[in-house]
């Protein structure tokens, strides 16, 4: 049988062991097979029972306000554009503006902030002539700032207070951090749905039995834990790795020159591509499939006597894990067929890398469309965050369909190029070749 | 040609091994530093976040410049014709080893200049460290590449160091990629030194994989 016989020539192969041994280190690396040194605990009356986000404009107005004020003396903004951390430095223009966006924020004058705490005279060039920040701005007892210089002590005893106006309209407040958060290019603290960020509240017990019991009765405690897996598991490892598979087993034939002897087979295009793809499939998601259960299996006995999903794990790794292995091992056979050449190992590794960094901010749930690897970072303590789960569901649901089905589309496209290959219509990377060649050649009349 | 057989033609063989093996390589490399602005911030930076385009970036260059440096002979057409030859392998290897991570080193270095005109505070210690952490992921790479006799799979340790490097962070210890975020700058020279002698085994190895062959 086929397909048996490509299973077997990729688990015997060298990069196969590489493979195994990477997911069982970068697994072990996570403490995915210590989930049980931390058990899910049904919250007790009285004790503190951790902290969730709330949207207080009593809390966000003053705290936002802080972080903008410190961040604009310093002309020093960090933000996080597409993931990736980026110090922004404004122009004299720009910090104006910022100070415009203060000023009504404080009801301070715009000319005096941008004098006294970006140390920009009026209508003149950058003139830092004192550093504001760390101990010269204190917090006082009503939520409001002062901020203090030597140069202004000297000059004046007068300080300059920022506090948040008591008429401030938070939506107008949003508004205006929106504005700040445009001018830093986006991706700041200030942007309107980070703003809560700035609202910490405690949980309640209420709240939090809630979300045991959620746990509990929805995740069925076993689901949790397999998700936090499948987060592992997939950014890890197999959102990356099966493309080398892929690319090497690809790039096989043609290293053994039996290329043009297979060529000749019967069997068909759809049915070697199909086989192929479904051996590295399955290849690549027997390791996981057993470790998953090797990483569920440990905690089971700590909920003896309650009502777990014994399937979750299995659940996880073929709706979870599975279209980020057929996306990444896809990529890997169709850039090879195009091209003869591994370059897909550089375009998912830069995929992967991009994806990685991009969902930064989003690690405790993340399922936007494009994921490749989909984030739910946030560990047994925080009880699974098993209703952001169920909120975002439907989104998981079209990123996994949309990779799965992007998957299936490029082995189509790569049956395609076999069979072009096969009839003689197209060379695979001679268009580069050629291109490469051409460059060569030119180069060499120019020296003649 | 008289002349070029009494003296060995290094300056030929780079040549011709930039020309003819290492373009794509370096087009890749070229692209990663082109790119790496566009992703993170390059500008306005501290000392020790300016560490982290340097570390977390341009240090990937060492894998896509040191890992083929096997490849042409590992066609074997290629290996026969080459075997004929009155040059030496081993001593083509090592111009190619020195040309990749010279070509590295340069990147890198002019990187830190641009961070510099970026108003950056880097310093030659940050492009140093970043060297180390290059030599060493592609040395990976490059040993990898001679024990299995294919470069594809030599690309995949020293790519998955990295990922463990992110998963793990400090945990790695005096191997840890990604050190002078922190401030720190003495895991730099065990990933230097390591990588060195990672780099002259895989160069050994390939000679004693030849000889037996």
């Amino acid at each position: 049988m086929l397909l048996l016989q490509e299973i077997k020539k990729i688990v015997k192969s060298i990069p196969y062991l590489i493979f195994v041994a990477a997911i069982i280190i970068g697994l072990f690396s996570q403490s995915v097979f210590r989930f049980g040194d931390d058990p899910l605990q049904e919250p007790q009356p009285g004790s503190s029972y951790g902290f969730k986000q709330e949207e207080i404009a009593e809390q966000i107005m003053p705290a936002a306000l802080r972080d903008l004020l410190t961040e604009f003396s310093n002309n020093n903004y960090t933000t996080y554009p597409i993931g990736f951390l980026k110090h922004v430095k404004l122009s004299e223009g720009e910090q104006a503006k910022i100070a415009e966006i203060l000023s009504e924020i404080t009801g301070n004058n715009k000319e005096r902030i941008l004098q006294e705490v970006a140390g920009i005279s009026p209508g003149g060039s950058d003139n830092y002539t004192f550093q504001i920040g760390g101990d010269a701005m204190q917090q006082d007892g009503n939520g409001g700032f002062t901020i203090g210089s030597d140069e202004n002590q000297q000059n004046s005893s007068e300080k300059m207070t920022f506090a948040v106006r008591d008429d401030m309209d938070y939506a107008r407040f949003k508004e205006l951090m929106g504005q700040a958060d445009d001018l830093l290019g986006g991706g700041s603290n200030y942007a309107v749905d980070s703003l809560i960020g700035y609202g910490t509240v405690p949980l309640t017990y209420e709240e939090a039995k809630e979300r045991y019991d959620l746990a509990v009765t929805s995740d069925q405690v076993t689901g949790g834990y397999a998700r936090l897996f499948s987060d592992y598991a997939g950014v890890m490892v197999l959102s990356i790795l099966p493309v080398f598979l892929a690319v090497i087993l690809s790039m096989k034939d043609r290293r053994a020159k039996m290329e043009a002897l297979i060529y000749t087979k019967e069997t068909s295009a759809a049915k070697l591509t199909f086989i192929r793809y479904l051996a590295l499939v399955i290849a690549a998601m027997a390791p996981v499939i057993i470790l998953s259960y090797v990483s569920n299996i440990m905690v089971w006995s700590s909920y003896s006597g309650m009502q777990l999903d014994y399937l979750a794990p299995l659940k996880y790794d073929f709706g979870w894990l599975m279209p980020s292995v057929m996306i990444s091992t896809a990529i890997g056979m169709f850039l090879t067929e195009l091209t003869s050449t591994p370059i897909a190992v550089v375009v998912q590794g830069f995929w992967w890398m991009l994806d990685v960094n991009l969902g930064i901010k989003t690690v405790h749930s993340g399922y936007s469309l494009f994921r490749l690897a989909p984030r739910h970072n946030v560990g047994p303590k925080s009880l699974f965050r098993t209703q952001d789960y169920l909120d975002h569901f439907p989104d998981l649901v079209q990123n996994r369909l949309l990779m799965a089905g992007i998957a299936l589309a490029l082995i189509l496209l790569t049956i395609l190029i076999y069979e072009a290959k096969r009839k003689g219509k197209f060379g695979g990377n001679a268009f580069f070749k050629k291109a490469v060649s051409g460059i060569r050649n030119r180069k060499n009349q120019s020296q003649a | 040609m008289h002349s070029s057989k009494k003296r060995f033609p290094v300056l030929e063989i780079a040549k011709i091994n930039l020309r003819h093996n290492a373009l794509l390589s370096i087009a890749v490399a070229v692209l990663l530093c082109l790119v790496t602005p566009l992703l993170i911030g390059t500008a306005n930076l501290d000392r020790n976040a300016a560490a982290m385009p340097l570390e977390m970036f341009l240090s990937l260059i060492g894998i896509v410049l040191l890992t083929p440096v096997f490849q042409p002979e590992q066609n074997e057409e290629i290996d026969d014709l080459v075997s004929s030859k009155y040059c030496s392998t081993a001593k083509v290897h090592l111009i190619r080893t020195v040309c990749s991570a010279g070509i590295a080193a340069l990147l890198i270095c002019v990187f830190t200049v641009y961070m510099k005109l970026q108003s950056c505070d880097v310093a030659p210690v940050l492009a140093l460290g970043s060297i180390a952490d290059a030599l060493f992921l592609g040395s990976m790479g490059m040993l990898t590449s001679a024990l299995t006799g294919n470069t594809v799979i030599g690309y995949m340790p020293p790519l998955l160091y990295y990922v463990l490097n992110i998963g793990m962070g400090p945990k790695l210890g005096s191997f840890y990629l990604f050190s002078m975020v922190t401030g720190s700058y003495t895991a730099k020279l065990w990933l230097f030194a390591a990588g060195l002698i990672i780099i002259v085994f895989a160069l050994f190895y390939q000679r004693l994989r030849k000889r037996r062959a």
